[in-house]
């Protein structure tokens, strides 16, 4: 399994310089890719341009979107900005896609949130038939595990305990066999970290999650602080068949991702 | 701590006295709306094994419990007028009335406050404690006063059920079977005490308007069900009531289980059908999780409550879907009266996906040897090879094993092959296979001999002219390279997909008679015709056009030897499509419910398909295939022991 690490583009106090460091240094340190999360009502960079602005200061790390949401953009649009990146990046795009899950997202770009679902199958069919298109991923519950067998490279779980993966990874798998696609899916898994005490980076998950009601503290206790919990998802990730996890930062401190690569390596 | 808890059924006391156990300074108050002697119901089960958590939580009250117990090991299946024994599914029962009796005195005397015949009408006057818990069942009113914030989901199983009692106890727990006039009487009987059992009976609505239980008036009704099962009571024996009244089992979930200081548990938070006997336990094991999470968060509530329901969610949502499970077994018994009785127990014990035939053999090794020998034919035999490795018998086709690949050489007893096309016209994508380039059939060489190889004929219809599987599913070619298209209707498969023009019928029964001579020229022995996905002739099932299908398939069955099986593949949408096939010839059917629109969703989870081959198979009578999400070779030992299919697809590794 290889394993990446989020980019900070939605953390309190996000901004150029950090972003710079810290997609620098994640690369000397090897992580394999660098993520982006896509939301409009919040203050966070719209994903392809942080990732084009990583692709100045790196070499080898993928660039995954995990998941960038499709349908608030026209696919002519969408191909273009990924077709561009491709080039920049010299082909390390990965282009995770999904329907998001806050409609006021879709309020803001004025686009219609009960067609989603359709609208995200279409734009996939046709970036999928575009030759220059990037490897895809689909993230999601439900359908989303046909729609990442029909027209994807695999499928992007949206994070929580190894066991939740576990049981969506089956299904992605499962989708996989009913659609008789050759050979088998990229599982792609994701969590969330803050070394150091109990409670750092929950301000941030409580307030990115507040739309979800009482969830928002679930996903703030499970935030990984201490290298042991960093290892044992990493594990535990590993033993359910994730090929590639990316650990998304709650908080802006670059210090961050070398406590993350020893707690990885260790 | 202040604590306010609503309700003194075990979730309540419990949690009362585990709270005031790990620190006595808390004041915990419990609030009962009926006497502390009211006796509702009769005895309680415990279905699992290990009570070690109670054990651990709180030793006093676990002794005072398990002494009072009444456990037994085997569990008795009453049906056809004939008994079947199973062992090693340890229950344990006991009074409900001494259940909360033993809790009482032990929250007595460790200092919780009961109050008892105070009917709680508004939350309002116990909003002043640092934790209010509703532990007030399954019509909570903590549930419905914050019913924004737990965001509930209720529902109603549609079966009619009520508790009885028995004045005497069942030696072991058993489950009854009995039909009348009126319809099936199911029982689940346990014994509670030395002259005690609960007996839970279960019918359909329509035996109940049938029976006019609809009408009756409580007396009445005893009395009739106690005639119903008075032969399996013994003479003299009766039946006992309690407020029992025929009702539909509620189903209760909620998104959450907290909001601010109160916290929901138990019944209130959730039910799981009785017909898994787990209730009980679940509001205990609440209850430990509850105090656990209170005791490491000490000041911080948020956390703790937060904890407790991320720890108890999962739980308790994986019990109530095995628990729909069975409450659905239940009320479709009847597609399994055909069964032979060692298989309908067999059935019944497997019937949801938590225990499968590894779990049974460890459960009770002479049962299952037993069971082994009788489905490889009971010729006297005293071993046998387990369900998967049983040969099969369709016409004159004696398949080697029960395991379905689409591979030679891997071990299957029947290798299918993806869809070979009848006509160019008619294929998926380039790559798929044509009839008149199809390979001589390969039988006998296969690993382990055998191996016997089923050709799948079919038309891509809609679906045609697609790019390569490597690439995705539906996905049409470059229009330079495509194909004309032809379907029921002049309609697109998806909304990125081609138009096809309507299709003519007759010269497509033509192609199909053809490919079948040379499928059967080249050697081989199975043959079955594609009918599923919303490929060409599944789109005419998909609007009710049953006569093309069933004359291109009589056409078929007619050149098709008739010593050799003739399969389908289809969806069990439609049961009736099903019987029709069966009756023009079809010995088997591969139950595919995936694709046949472009937006149709599965619900993938482990063994997903064996629900729908078991529909098609013990519905309509019919030799079936189950696919989907079988991984284990304990999967199909017992997805075919257990009768929901013949033969299983098995996903490669």
């Amino acid at each position: 399994m290889k394993v990446g690490v989020g980019l900070p583009t939605s953390t309190p106090g996000h901004d150029r310089e950090l972003l710079l460091r810290w997609a620098r240094r994640a690369e000397e340190l090897g992580f394999s890719s660098l993520g982006v999360v896509d939301r409009v009502v919040y203050d966070c960079w719209e994903p392809i341009s942080a990732l084009t602005l990583a692709a100045e200061v790196t070499e080898q790390a993928r660039l995954a979107t995990m998941i960038l949401i499709g349908p608030l953009r026209t696919t002519a649009e969408l191909a273009s900005q990924a077709a561009e990146l491709q080039e920049l990046s010299a082909g390390r795009l990965v282009l995770g896609l999904g329907i998001g899950a806050r409609h006021d997202d879709y309020q803001a770009k004025g686009v219609d949130p009960s067609r989603r679902g359709r609208a995200l199958s279409e734009q996939l069919a046709e970036l999928r038939m575009d030759p220059a298109s990037p490897p895809l991923l689909v993230g999601g519950g439900g359908p989303a595990f046909l729609r990442a067998a029909r027209f994807a490279d695999g499928y992007v779980h949206g994070g929580g305990p190894p066991r939740a993966f576990a049981g969506a990874a089956a299904r992605a798998r499962a989708a996989w066999r009913e659609a008789e696609r050759p050979g088998s899916p990229q599982l792609w898994g994701q969590g969330y970290f803050a070394l150091g005490d109990a409670l750092r980076g929950a301000d941030y998950l409580r307030d990115y999650y507040a739309f979800t009601g009482g969830f928002a503290e679930r996903i703030a206790a499970a935030n990984l602080t201490s290298p042991q919990a960093v290892k044992d998802f990493v594990r535990g990730y590993e033993e359910e068949g994730c090929d590639e996890l990316v650990l998304f930062p709650t908080v802006s401190d670059p210090a961050q991702l070398d406590g993350l690569a020893e707690a990885v390596a260790a | 701590m202040k604590v306010n808890i609503l309700g003194a059924g075990p979730a309540g006391l419990y949690l009362a006295i585990l709270l005031k156990q790990s620190d006595r300074r808390h004041q915990v108050q419990v609030v009962e709306r009926n006497a502390p002697d009211a006796t509702f119901g009769f005895g309680v089960v415990f279905s699992e094994g290990s009570l070690d958590e109670l054990e651990r939580a709180d030793y006093e009250s676990y002794i005072a419990i398990t002494e009072s117990f009444a456990s037994w090991n085997p569990l008795d299946v009453r049906y056809w007028g004939t008994l079947t024994r199973i062992r090693g599914n340890v229950f344990s029962g006991i009074a409900r009335q001494e259940l909360l009796r033993l809790l009482q005195d032990r929250a007595d005397r460790l200092g919780v406050e009961l109050v008892f015949e105070r009917e709680v009408r508004s939350l309002d006057p116990y909003l002043d404690a640092d934790l209010v818990v509703g532990a007030d069942g399954a019509n909570s009113l903590t549930r419905r006063t914050y019913a924004d914030r737990f965001r509930p989901e209720l529902g109603q199983h549609p079966a009619k059920y009520a508790w009885f009692g028995a004045d005497f106890a069942f030696p072991v727990f058993t489950y009854i079977f009995k039909e009348t006039r009126w319809g099936l009487f199911q029982a689940h009987c346990y014994p509670y005490a030395v002259d005690r059992s609960t007996m839970v009976v279960l019918i359909s609505e329509a035996t109940w308007r049938n029976a006019g239980l609809d009408e009756m008036s409580e007396q009445e009704s005893l009395e009739l069900t106690q005639a119903v099962f008075q032969d399996d009571l013994g003479e003299g024996r009766r039946m006992l009531g309690n407020r029992s009244l025929w009702i539909n089992f509620p189903w209760i979930s909620c998104a959450s289980w907290h909001s601010g200081p109160v916290v929901i548990m138990g019944d209130a938070a959730h039910t799981a059908h009785f017909s898994i006997g787990s209730g009980t336990k679940l509001a205990l094991e609440d209850a430990i999780a509850l105090a656990r999470a209170l005791a490491r968060w000490k000041d911080d509530r948020e956390a703790a409550l937060t904890e407790f329901e991320m720890e108890r969610q999962p739980v308790v949502e994986r019990l109530q879907e095995a628990s729909r499970v069975s409450a659905d077994y239940f009320a479709s018994v009847q597609r399994y009266f055909r069964f032979q009785p060692p298989q309908f127990a067999y059935q019944l014990m497997t019937r949801t996906p938590r225990i499968t035939h590894n779990n049974l053999t460890a459960r009770d090794p002479q049962f299952v040897r037993e069971f082994e020998t009788w489905f490889a034919g009971g010729d006297g035999r005293l071993v046998a090879p387990p369900p998967a490795f049983t040969p099969l018998q369709l016409r004159e086709v004696v398949l080697a094993n029960r395991i379905v690949l689409t591979r030679t050489g891997q071990g299957a007893g029947l290798v299918v092959t993806s869809l070979v096309a009848v006509t160019p016209e008619g294929r998926i994508d380039p790559e798929t296979v044509l009839v008149s380039d199809l390979a001589p059939s390969p039988t006998g060489r296969g690993r382990g001999g055998g191996e016997e190889v089923m050709i799948s004929l079919g038309h891509a219809g809609a679906r045609g002219a697609m790019r390569p599987r490597s690439l995705g599913l539906d996905l049409p070619l470059p229009e330079a390279e495509r194909w004309p298209l032809v379907s029921a209707s002049a309609r697109a498969y998806a909304p990125w997909t081609p138009v096809p023009s309507e299709a003519d019928p007759a010269p497509l029964i033509d192609q199909f008679v053809a490919a079948a001579r040379r499928v059967r020229e080249l050697g081989y022995r199975l043959l079955e015709l594609d009918f599923s996905r919303g490929y060409l002739i599944d789109s005419f099932l998909l609007e009710d056009r049953l006569d093309f299908p069933l004359q291109l398939l009589e056409a078929v069955r007619d050149v098709w030897p008739a010593d050799l099986p003739l399969g389908v593949a289809c969806s069990s949408d439609s049961l009736e499509a099903v019987r029709a096939f069966k009756a023009a010839g079809v010995d088997l059917v591969r139950v595919l419910n995936g694709q046949r629109t472009w937006d149709a969703r599965t619900e993938y989870g482990r063994m997903y398909g064996a629900a729908a081959s078991d529909r098609v198979r013990n519905e309509c009578g019919v030799q079936t295939i189950a696919f989907g999400q079988i991984t284990t070779v304990d999967e199909v030992n017992t997805i075919v022991a257990a009768g929901r299919a013949d033969l299983c697809m098995l996903d490669p590794l």
